[in-house]
């Protein structure tokens, strides 16, 4: 069986500047995979290769078999790949319930597997979804995010930094939150996060990144005992 | 975001927004008709730039792309319409050559300038417009010079009445229709966040690359209009300072309202046309009350009065308020 996320040999290059350098990974529907490293790793910058917001330099990125980089952002999504972003980004003024209308409305020829209720449902965000987006909480934001990523019936979630600025309570039940999608919808999920409590329990696999390229992968257990990412990058944690 | 349109509240609303823009078209009519002179001047001025701004109010209200270029397009139409009725075409034909050539330019100037926004987009649809002034300007066979050139009669004056006013409703009912599509919800997303617009599929690019062409037809069409009932176009009426004082007229009626470019009009011609301040004043008593506004109301001034119309009204306490003797008894 082939992967639904097939990321092959991707390098971002900024002039002289590799900011991603050969990443190569696969994702199976349903699966978390974690993504660290240290700041300017390149973490960000493959998130937005694999969401059209970067054309790659070399390589491809493959949704079940077929080519969805190097097409625009619009386009990936369309295609099934859709993103959050390390700050809160949401139509501040309008509901969370037109705002997921306007996303759906996107791509209407792809079957959104969630219907509003049922998105609501899985974040935690019942009762909110006729609030401007504006007036919710912090992390009600954060999670409004993943509901718009999720109207438009994606295959593939990025999540940017999704747990930062909540608190142990708060980055527990996005945690929860993830898992379900993943589990119920069969997404697949690539998460980027600092917060190794949160990320670890949650990811299947991880893949940590230093200076763009990959310096390892593999299980959160078999990461946490590696002795080049523990010198590098995850210290004591 | 709009009212749904397949539901009574939404029908309901449509028919009245309906009612009232015939309404509009009429006492326009009827006005275009009646007053004479300077203030007739004044309401023809006012008409024709509320058809003119509803174009503008899409890009600008809608989509929060502030374009300079739109006088540019008024002025192409004005032009158009009137080197080619010199030329001995139909009326009809003129109008309808005059509208598609300025749509093209509307093209031209989206595809330029589609890697460009918010300030730098201002900046290059001002350089659009300076550099169609200069055409304008130095073209004098074709255009008359800084002189300008007459416009042959096309449409009865009578004809062009009707038409301006009927123009008027029209324009305003279909930027009803169009901000209350799917066009128009891409439209207000990419002004709320064109890179989460584009994360949740809006193709942003080819929406604003529409709504500048769309816009560009309302600007000729007002051009055309203009041209007709003036007699005489010269470059002085479609120059940099006209293009922004546009674009103030959509901020001061209140951008993306359906309303925003009659109440933007009748304020920026008003100032401009009826209160004689002295040569350049009146542009300086409308930039403070400009910048007034905008502090004051953000949204505008149809934002301002729906902000006070929605303000809840202070209701009767639950618990009395205490007696003035016992507050006195406290004080002693």
């Amino acid at each position: 069986m082939t992967a639904l996320l097939t990321v092959d040999n991707v390098v971002k290059r900024y002039g002289g500047l590799a900011a991603v350098d050969g990443v190569s990974f696969t994702l199976d529907a349903g699966g978390v995979l974690g993504l660290i490293g240290p700041n300017g790793s390149g973490k960000t910058t493959l998130l937005g290769v694999l969401a059209g917001t970067h054309d790659p330099t070399a390589g491809t990125v493959t949704l079940d078999g077929r080519v969805a980089s190097g097409r625009g952002a619009h386009r990936a999504v369309r295609a099934g790949i859709a993103r959050t972003f390390q700050t809160t980004r949401l139509f501040g003024t309008w509901t969370l319930r037109d705002s997921l209308r306007l996303a759906r409305g996107e791509v209407k020829g792809r079957t959104s597997a969630a219907s509003d209720d049922d998105i609501a449902d899985l974040l935690g965000l019942d009762g909110l979804l006729d609030r401007p987006c504006g007036a919710l909480t912090s992390a009600a934001q954060r999670l409004a995010m993943i509901a718009l990523a999720l109207a438009t019936g994606p295959r593939v979630l990025l999540l940017d930094e999704p747990a930062v600025g909540m608190d142990t309570g708060e980055s527990a039940a996005l945690a929860a939150a993830v898992r379900r999608v993943a589990d119920r919808l069969g997404v697949a999920v690539v998460v980027v996060d600092h917060n190794m409590h949160f990320l670890m329990p949650l990811a299947d696999r991880v893949l940590v990144m230093a200076a763009g390229a990959v310096l390892a992968a593999g299980t959160p257990e078999e990461i946490r005992a590696d002795e080049a990412v523990i010198a590098s990058y995850l210290g004591g944690a | 975001m709009r009212v749904p349109a397949w539901t009574a509240a939404g029908w309901t609303r449509h028919a009245a927004t309906a009612a009232g823009l015939t309404a509009l078209s009429v006492v326009a009519y009827l006005l275009l008709k009646g007053v004479q002179g300077d203030r007739g001047q004044v309401v023809l001025l006012v008409v024709v730039w509320a058809i003119a701004l509803t174009g503008l109010n899409l890009i600008t209200g809608l989509g929060g792309y502030p374009s300079l270029a739109h006088v540019s397009f008024f002025g192409g139409g004005a032009y158009l319409s009137a080197y080619l009725l010199g030329k001995g075409l139909p009326m009809a034909l003129c109008a309808l050559l005059a509208v598609g050539g300025t749509m093209l330019a509307g093209l031209v100037v989206a595809l330029v300038f589609s890697r460009t926004r918010g300030q730098y987009f201002a900046i290059g649809t001002m350089f659009f417009t300076a550099v169609t002034n200069l055409v304008l300007t130095n073209a004098a066979d074709v255009t008359g010079g800084p002189n300008g050139r007459p416009v042959d009669l096309g449409f009865s004056l009578d004809t062009t009445l009707v038409l301006l006013a009927a123009s008027l409703g029209l324009s305003l009912g279909a930027f009803y229709a169009l901000s209350r599509s799917r066009f128009g919800d891409r439209l207000r997303a990419i002004r709320e966040d064109e890179d989460l617009a584009q994360h949740v599929g809006v193709p942003t690019a080819r929406v604003m690359l529409i709504a500048m062409v769309v816009s560009s037809a309302f600007g000729a069409w007002a051009g055309v209009l203009f041209a007709q009932y003036n007699g005489v176009i010269a470059p002085s009426q479609f120059t940099f300072v006209q293009g922004f004082l546009m674009l103030v007229a959509i901020g001061l009626g209140g951008g993306g309202r359906l309303l925003a470019p009659l109440v933007g009009s009748a304020v920026v011609i008003g100032f401009t046309q009826l209160i004689k301040l002295g040569p350049g004043v009146s542009q300086i008593v409308l930039g403070v009350l400009f910048i007034l506004v905008t502090l004051l109301v953000p949204n505008g001034i149809l934002g301002g009065i729906t902000a006070l119309r929605r303000r809840p009204r202070p209701t009767a306490p639950d618990v009395p308020a205490p007696a003035p003797a016992r507050a006195k008894e406290v004080a002693s």
